[in-house]
């Protein structure tokens, strides 16, 4: 197989945003007939990779040479009629038209006075369906499908169009194992017909049971590249967070203080099912567990964003009932959610205002504002966190994803919490400010704060946790002290009730 | 069975809501207005609302792809003076023709601007509606022209089987549009890009020429919007069409569109048109105060816009 010419052939690819580089010198060849995976942590540089692979950003230099012939730059347009297709992490299909006009958009087969035929558009879709072997209501509007079956509508899509080179953006995120050995199947009937694939997957499972050949990246960096059967799980995760995977423990505080939360059997129909746990003051409590399985749904519980249907939430020894974050904010409980850019900062304001918002109703007089005061201590805070550049005025948003969360952090810092909710905290954070925010979330633990902090990252929430609760399907299905759990055991765990 | 079955009408009366109020105050008018079917009252009607109606199809395709015209009023006015200049030194042909071409000429402007920069329509043709209210009052010296010829206002006086022939060319002109949006690719990339428009360009639609061609043709159909109005006035005025952007949006909301882009139908905007006509029309003939008037269609627009995110909120309770 290798000996076959690459189809697409990356060179030297350097791509930066407002002058930080996100990647730099990557060369990649992909081979028809083979799955190449993408790997790396969050923030390595995958996504702008095959954005620039799919025309959608333009590459600051290097070359792209693709069928033979050398390309600087070309539009997602040009891609998609020369055969190079995505299905993305986040689904790029219409809300409001139909699942088989997605299927068929920008490709509408035609009657001959150049109308739309629908009746072909659904004969296409209730074909690639019959042949994917699932069903899926042609005639529905697609936002009121299942979000897995959006996700098959994607993938039915890219089968619809002659592809030559297929990405797949972490596909499976939001599968079952039932979806993921269908979506294999498809891939090897892809892989016999000569289709180059591109695949990214945080799960080594996948990677090793359909990929062919391994590309690592790293902050930018090609790390390594090779077979499949060059690496093992080891090696791969090794050279992917480039250190060994031998994961520092966090010193544990001798002394655990007396219990902040504690839930008893938490109930909401059909998201939570009978969550009962603890949390004590300078403790934290992980939360591990796939995607879907109701962790970030439990926080929006404890919070009071959504109405608990059966079950006690106690706090500070007693039960109490919270019906709206605000209230738990002024109960000193405070969140740190996963939707930074939509729920945890306020854009175009400044980084200062933004570290303020929690304190303003505890310093004001009346409905007058105590700005000066708000403005000392955010300052300080604001040197205290090391939040780059180092200009408190300047709007949020044009900080990278680490300093805002930095920011983040401060405005609960800011609020005295005394139980602090952390949803995928280092998500989208460089591996420099992750350090940073590790440090501050110790701190805040050493100052007897309890802390419930919900990770995909499995290495964060090893070495950060004190105790950690693995989820599936609405409940807590393990829990383990940190000494003894380890990532496979997580990983079991998670799995075990994971599937259908 | 019992919920799915509610459901279910419940869409049905929400997808054809317009439609369906707008029977129930002709039956209202019907029974309990005097006057109310008369032929005069009835051609009147048309007439007016005929130059609504083809604003709101316009305003209908910019709302679509998620955008607002809020030039609409003051493009009423230019073509108006435009067309009555022209006629002074040529025949009426020529006269709207000139009128068309230079209102669709700033249409495409607009178009541009919300395409190629990222200045919001809002603020796009809030700009244009100053430039085009300040063309009229130019070209026109501030006046009012008087028009002659008689087949240009023909236009908006004739009729064919007692039906205003401006309403008949409103109704042809609405089968086209929803056949455009129906069956013709760029028809589907109009929804696409309001739905969703990131994922629009991923698909390969081209977006900028997609929003201009909408720009365009919004102002295309608001200038013959305005041909009509000069033409059953008999005169121009660079002071006309005064917040009829605002009736164009508001036919369009009550039919069903969303602000958000990506949801509304020909149907239902040619509905909402047709029931601010009727409700007007009951108002003016039941003696009730002009100065409620506005009130009682803001009160309308509410409640309509209300009920469909009541729909929204429902749907998304299955997610």
């Amino acid at each position: 197989m290798t000996e076959k010419e690459p189809i697409l052939k990356l060179e030297k690819i350097c791509k930066g945003f407002s002058g930080v580089p996100v990647l730099q010198d990557v060369s990649i060849d992909v081979y028809p007939g083979e799955v190449h995976c993408l790997m790396g942590e969050n923030g390595a540089g995958k996504s702008t990779l095959i954005k620039i692979i799919s025309g959608s950003y333009t590459a600051d230099s290097g070359s792209i040479l693709y069928l033979n012939t050398v390309y600087k730059k070309y539009s997602p347009r040009w891609a998609h009629e020369n055969g190079i297709n995505t299905i993305y992490q986040e689904i790029d299909l219409v809300p409001h038209l139909t699942v088989a006009q997605n299927i068929s958009l920008r490709n509408e087969p035609m009657t001959r006075t150049k109308n739309i035929d629908d009746k072909k558009i659904k004969e296409r879709a209730l074909n690639i369906f019959k042949d994917m072997g699932v069903s899926i209501d042609v005639n529905a509007e697609l936002q009121s499908l299942k979000v897995a079956n959006q996700q098959l509508v994607a993938i039915a899509k890219a089968l619809s169009l002659n592809s030559r080179v297929l990405i797949l953006d972490e596909p499976t995120s939001v599968f079952t194992n039932t979806e993921v050995e269908l979506l294999f199947g498809l891939i090897r009937k892809l892989k016999a017909q000569g289709i180059a694939i591109i695949y990214i997957s945080h799960h080594l499972e996948e990677i090793f049971e359909i990929g062919d050949r391994i590309t690592v990246l790293k902050d930018g960096c090609l790390v390594r590249t090779g077979l499949v059967s060059e690496f093992d799980k080891a090696s791969l995760v090794k050279s992917m967070v480039g250190r060994d995977v031998r994961i520092e423990k966090k010193e544990r505080l001798t002394s655990t203080g007396e219990e902040v939360l504690s839930l008893k059997n938490l109930t909401r129909e059909g998201v939570i099912k009978g969550v009962s746990l603890k949390v004590h003051r300078g403790e934290i409590l992980g939360i591990g567990g796939l995607v879907g399985a109701g962790r970030t749904e439990l926080i929006r519980l404890i919070i009071g964003a959504d109405p608990v249907d059966k079950g006690e939430i106690c706090y500070k020894g007693s039960a109490v009932k919270i019906n709206s974050p605000k209230k738990a904010l002024k109960m000193g409980i405070g969140l740190v959610p996963e939707d930074r850019k939509g729920e945890g900062i306020v854009a175009a304001r400044s980084v200062l205002e933004n570290m303020s918002y929690s304190r303003i109703e505890k310093t004001a007089r009346g409905s007058i504002v105590k700005w000066q005061s708000l403005k000392k201590r955010g300052l300080d805070l604001f040197a205290e966190l090391n939040v780059q550049p180092k200009n408190p005025y300047k709007s949020i948003q044009y900080l990278s994803g680490g300093n805002q969360q930095k920011a983040v952090l401060g405005k609960l810092l800011n609020a005295d919490c005394e139980l602090l909710l952390l949803d995928e905290p280092t998500r989208g954070v460089d591996v420099g400010a992750r350090e940073e925010i590790y440090k501050v979330i110790t701190k805040l633990k050493e100052k007897g704060t309890a802390i419930l902090m919900v990770s995909s990252d499995l290495i964060e929430l090893l070495s950060q946790s004190d105790r950690i609760a693995v989820m599936a399907n609405g409940s807590i299905v393990k829990e383990f002290d940190r000494d003894e759990a380890t990532e496979e055991k997580i990983l079991e765990a998670a799995l075990n009730l994971g599937g259908e | 069975m019992e919920k799915v079955f509610f459901d279910k009408a419940f869409g049905v009366l929400n997808k054809y809501s317009a439609i369906i109020a707008l029977a129930i105050v002709v039956l209202y008018g019907a029974l309990f207005v005097p006057n109310f079917l008369r032929e005069a009252n009835m051609t009147a009607i048309l007439y007016q609302y005929s130059i609504i109606g083809f604003l709101a199809l316009g305003q209908l395709l910019v709302i679509l792809t998620g955008g607002i015209d809020l030039s609409q009023g003051s493009f009423v006015a230019l073509t108006s003076v435009v067309a009555a200049t022209i006629m002074v030194h040529a025949g009426a042909i020529p006269a709207a023709l000139g009128a068309l071409i230079l209102c669709g000429g700033l249409g495409l402007v607009s178009g541009i601007i919300v395409a190629k920069t990222k200045i919001p329509a809002f603020v796009a043709t809030l700009g244009m509606l100053g430039i085009g209210r300040g063309l009229a009052k130019f070209i026109a010296n501030a006046k009012p022209i008087p028009i002659q010829n008689d087949l240009f206002k023909s236009l908006g006086r004739a009729e064919l089987f007692g039906i205003p022939v401006c309403f008949l060319l409103w109704i042809l002109v609405c089968i086209l549009l929803f056949w455009f949006l129906k069956k013709r690719r760029l028809g589907r990339y109009i929804y696409a890009v309001g739905s969703s428009e990131e994922s629009a360009r991923l698909a390969g639609i081209n977006i900028a020429r997609t929003k201009m061609f909408v720009y365009m043709m919004a102002s295309l159909f608001t200038a013959f919007g305005g041909l009509i109005w000069a033409a059953r006035l008999g005169s121009a005025s660079p002071i006309g069409g005064m917040n009829y952007e605002m009736e164009s949006i508001a036919a369009v909301v009550v039919g069903g569109g969303s602000l958000n882009g990506g949801v509304g139908s020909v149907l239902g905007t040619a509905a909402g048109v047709l029931l601010f006509g009727v409700i007007n029309s009951i108002l003016n003939l039941s003696g009730i105060s002009p100065f409620w008037q506005g009130a009682i269609k803001g009160i309308i627009i509410l409640l309509a816009v209300a009920i469909s995110q009541l729909q929204r909120r429902r749907n998304s309770k299955y997610k």
